[in-house]
């Protein structure tokens, strides 16, 4: 798969179908988010692989944002420890640039195994660290569901480029600079 | 379903909407209807599973998945959405 049309077709998938994803897929994906860059290359990133039912559900059930019935879920955890340590009053912003960057390799990972996918942020933090036994100061900052695709993956919508475009200088509205 | 299955399906909508009740004080202010009615179509999928339905509750969980996610990308839409949704379950109060 081309990487160009990957970034271009991708969308994020909330309606699933009920087949399991092999576990050789699952650490492919937990590979590709591994590899992601690090700032600072503090590497502060954990990740939590669920696919039994029960505790899905559970997380399923703290998380607002999280739609369909995934079959798997990737937690990314960010140890704030560790990231304060190695990047003091800015390790909290590294640990989470990394975890966004771990992300969107996972979900072009994903969409290049045929693999559907949502990352979710409106989830309770707390709670899913204590149902998946984390330890405090390691800290789930996104969850993304997993499952194969039910239905068609609809349209992204963005909007216009050219008015979030800039070369060379910020163009202001109504100048002729560009 | 049994009673131990509705206390399961309710417990997990509990925690949805306390969940929800929690991160909506920093979330976009248009999450908030959303998660009412997506609230609601949950609670309406569990009646359905109790047996409990008079054909407007199917009607309103169809529209409310049908049109839930207009709002990301059409508020205005979305909103149109929401006086549907009140008029359809309004008429069959009386």
């Amino acid at each position: 798969m081309d990487l160009f049309e990957a970034i271009m077709e991708r969308r994020s998938v909330r309606s699933y179908q009920g087949r399991p994803i092999p576990v050789g897929d699952l650490e492919r994906l937990v590979k590709a988010a591994h590899w992601a860059p690090s700032a600072g290359n503090i590497n502060p990133r954990h990740f939590v692989t669920v696919t039994e039912p029960k505790i899905v559900e559970a997380i399923k059930a703290l998380s607002p944002g999280m739609f369909g019935g995934p079959v798997a879920v990737i937690v990314l955890c960010s140890d704030r420890a560790k990231a304060e340590k190695r990047a003091s009053s800015n390790g909290y912003i590294y640990s989470i640039m990394d975890v966004s960057m771990s992300a969107q390799n996972l979900l072009l990972a994903a969409h290049a195994l045929g693999i559907g996918a949502c990352v979710v942020r409106s989830f309770h933090a707390k709670a899913v660290g204590s149902l998946l036994g984390c330890p405090e100061h390691v800290v789930p900052e996104l969850l993304v569901a997993l499952g194969y695709p039910q239905g068609n993956l609809g349209q992204g919508i963005r909007p216009p480029l050219e008015d979030l475009s800039h070369n060379e200088r910020w163009r202001q509205e109504g100048s002729s600079h560009e | 379903m049994s009673s131990a299955d509705l206390r399961g399906e309710a417990h997990k909508l509990l925690c949805y909407m306390a969940t929800s009740a929690r991160n909506l004080v920093g979330e976009p202010p248009m999450y908030g209807p959303f998660r009412l009615v997506d609230a609601s179509s949950r609670l309406i999928d569990i009646l359905e599973r109790q047996g409990v339905d008079d054909g407007t509750l199917t009607e309103a969980r169809a529209l409310i998945e049908e049109k839930k996610y207009l709002v990301m990308n059409d508020e205005d839409a979305f909103v149109e959405f929401l006086d549907d949704l009140v008029m359809l379950l309004a008429r069959s109060l009386v």
